[in-house]
C-alpha cells in the first residue's frame, strides 16, 4: 500500500534458509542483489541474506528481520518499528572452548569500540545448548537442512537474563559440532547448519518478541588454509561469523504486536508490502503463503535463476506470481512497479486487455 | 522442553489462505496442546494427475513443552 510520501515501493526479499539456494545459500551472497534492489525499493529481508560472516554492508533502506518475526509480520500479527539503534545483548553457549570464547568476545569488544555499536553486555548459557544436525550426510543431498537443540531452556534462561539487564536485541552464538563439507565449501548444495540456526533464532524471537540473530561457533583445529568458493569466503576469512550479525541487529526493527493497539503511523504492516521476491521453486514458506492469501496480495516475483533443492513452485499453491528469469529482471520489475508501470507489460508478447 | 522434527502430508487447497489454514489445523491436531511450532515449510509437492488428492509435504520443528 502506498503511503503519500513513499518515493519507493516496499519489497520483501526472501531466500529460504537451508535449501541450497544457488544465490543466497552461502555466506550472505545475496547481499549484492539487496544492495542493488535498495536503490529502487525499501527492502525487508532476513539475516541469512545479509550475514556474510566477516563481511557486511549496512544499508539505510533495508530492514533486517529474523525469520520468525518476518512470518509474524507477513501474517499481520506483528508490525515492524524502525529504530535508530538497538541495545544488543550477546549470549554465548557455555560449550565453546576458550579459543572460541576469546574470538567472539574480541568481536563484541571491537564492534563496540570500532563501530560504536551499543552492546550492553554478554553472558553465557548455564548448560551446553546441544545442537543436533538432522540426517546430515553431505551438502550434495537433495534434502533441506534441519536440526534440533537438546536444551532450549538454557538458551531462554540466558536470553532472559540479558533482557533483564537492558538488552532489546539478542546476538546468540551456539557451539556446533564439527562439520566437514567440501561440497558446500566449493559453492554447491545445502548449508548443513542453516536449518538448526533458524530453529535457535525462531525460539528466541517467538518467546521474547525482540530482534535476534544467530552466529554459529565451530571449533577449529585447522593448521592450514585452503581456498574456497567465492560465495563461501565471508565465512572463512575471520575467526567468527559474528561481525555481520552485530551490525545487522544494531538497527533491526522492533516487533510490535498488532493486537496491542499502540501502533505508530510509521510502523510497517503486512498491507504495506508491495512486492515479494522469492526463488521460483521455494514458495512454500509461511510468510509468502500469508501474504499471497491476503485479499489485496502483493505482486510475487518468482526468480527462476535461483535454484534450490526444493521443487515447490507458486502455481500449485495457488500463488499468482510473475515469473522472471533473473534478479536483474526482478529489480527492473520493481523499478517499473515504482514508476507506475505494470511489470508484466514490459515484454514483447504483451497480452490484449480482456473483455470482462 | 525439547525440540522435535516432524513431517506430514497436507491436501493442497485452492488458495494460499486455505492452504495456510489447513497446515495450521494439522499442526494443532498433531500438537494436541502439548507444544508449539517453531519453524515449518512445504518442502515437496505430490501432484496426482486424476487419481486422489494432490498433497504438500510439510516439514517442521516443534517445541514440545
Amino acid at each position: 500500500m502506498k503511503k503519500f510520501s513513499d518515493p519507493k515501493p516496499t519489497v520483501i526479499f526472501l531466500v529460504p534458509t537451508g535449501v541450497g539456494a544457488s544465490i543466497g545459500g552461502f555466506a550472505g551472497d545475496a547481499l549484492p542483489f539487496v544492495r542493488a534492489l535498495s536503490q529502487v525499493a525499501y527492502v525487508i529481508t532476513h539475516p541469512n541474506v545479509c550475514n556474510g560472516g566477516s563481511l557486511y554492508w549496512p544499508l539505510d533502506d533495508v530492514l533486517y528481520v529474523e525469520g520468525y518475526g518476518l512470518d509474524q509480520f507477513c501474517a499481520d500479527r506483528w508490525a515492524l518499528r524502525p529504530v535508530f539503534q538497538n541495545r544488543i545483548g550477546l549470549l554465548l553457549d557455555v560449550a565453546m572452548d576458550s579459543i572460541e570464547r576469546a574470538h567472539h568476545l574480541n568481536v563484541a569488544q571491537g564492534a563496540a569500540a570500532t563501530l560504536g555499536l551499543n552492546i550492553v553486555g554478554y553472558g553465557f548459557t548455564n548448560r551446553p545448548v546441544g545442537v543436533k544436525l538432522r540426517d546430515y550426510g553431505d551438502s550434495s543431498s537433495s534434502n533441506p537442512s534441519w536440526g534440533t537443540i537438546e536444551d532450549p531452556e538454557t538458551l531462554l534462561e540466558g536470553a532472559k537474563r540479558l533482557v533483564q539487564a537492558g538488552a532489546d536485541a539478542l546476538a546468540v552464538v551456539v557451539h556446533f559440532p564439527e562439520v566437514e563439507d567440501t561440497a558446500y565449501e566449493q559453492g554447491k548444495g545445502v548449508d548443513p547448519i542453516a536449518g538448526v540456526e533458524a530453529v535457535i533464532s525462531h525460539l528466541l524471537v517467538k518467546t521474547l518478541g525482540i530482534p535476534c540473530a544467530h552466529a554459529p561457533s565451530l571449533s577449529s583445529t585447522a593448521t592450514t588454509v585452503s581456498e574456497v568458493h567465492p560465495r563461501v569466503c565471508g565465512e572463512v576469512i575471520g575467526h567468527t561469523f559474528l561481525p555481520s550479525v552485530l551490525v545487522g541487529l544494531s538497527r533491526a526493527p522492533q516487533f510490535i504486536p498488532v493486537s496491542n493497539g499502540h501502533l505508530a503511523p510509521t510502523d510497517l504492516r503486512a498491507q504495506d508490502v508491495d512486492l515479494v521476491i522469492t526463488p521460483a521453486h521455494s514458495c512454500g514458506g509461511a510468510g509468502i503463503l500469508a501474504l499471497a492469501g491476503r485479499s489485496s496480495a502483493p505482486l510475487v516475483l518468482a526468480v527462476e535463476e535461483n535454484e534450490t533443492v526444493l521443487e515447490v513452485p507458486p502455481e500449485p499453491l495457488g500463488i499468482k506470481a510473475l515469473r522472471v528469469a533473473t534478479y536483474l529482471e526482478a529489480i527492473g520489475a520493481v523499478a517499473a512497479f515504482g514508476a507506475g508501470v505494470d511489470p508484466a507489460r514490459l515484454r514483447a508478447d504483451t497480452d490484449w486487455v480482456p473483455l470482462l | 522442553m525439547r525440540t522435535h522434527f516432524v513431517e506430514m502430508d497436507i491436501t493442497l487447497a485452492a488458495t494460499p489462505a486455505q492452504l495456510l489454514e489447513a497446515v495450521e489445523r494439522a499442526f494443532q491436531e498433531r500438537l494436541d496442546g502439548q507444544g508449539e511450532v517453531l519453524r515449518w515449510a512445504i518442502t515437496a509437492l505430490n501432484i496426482n494427475q486424476g487419481q486422489g488428492p494432490s498433497t504438500a509435504t510439510v516439514q517442521a520443528v516443534m517445541l514440545m513443552l
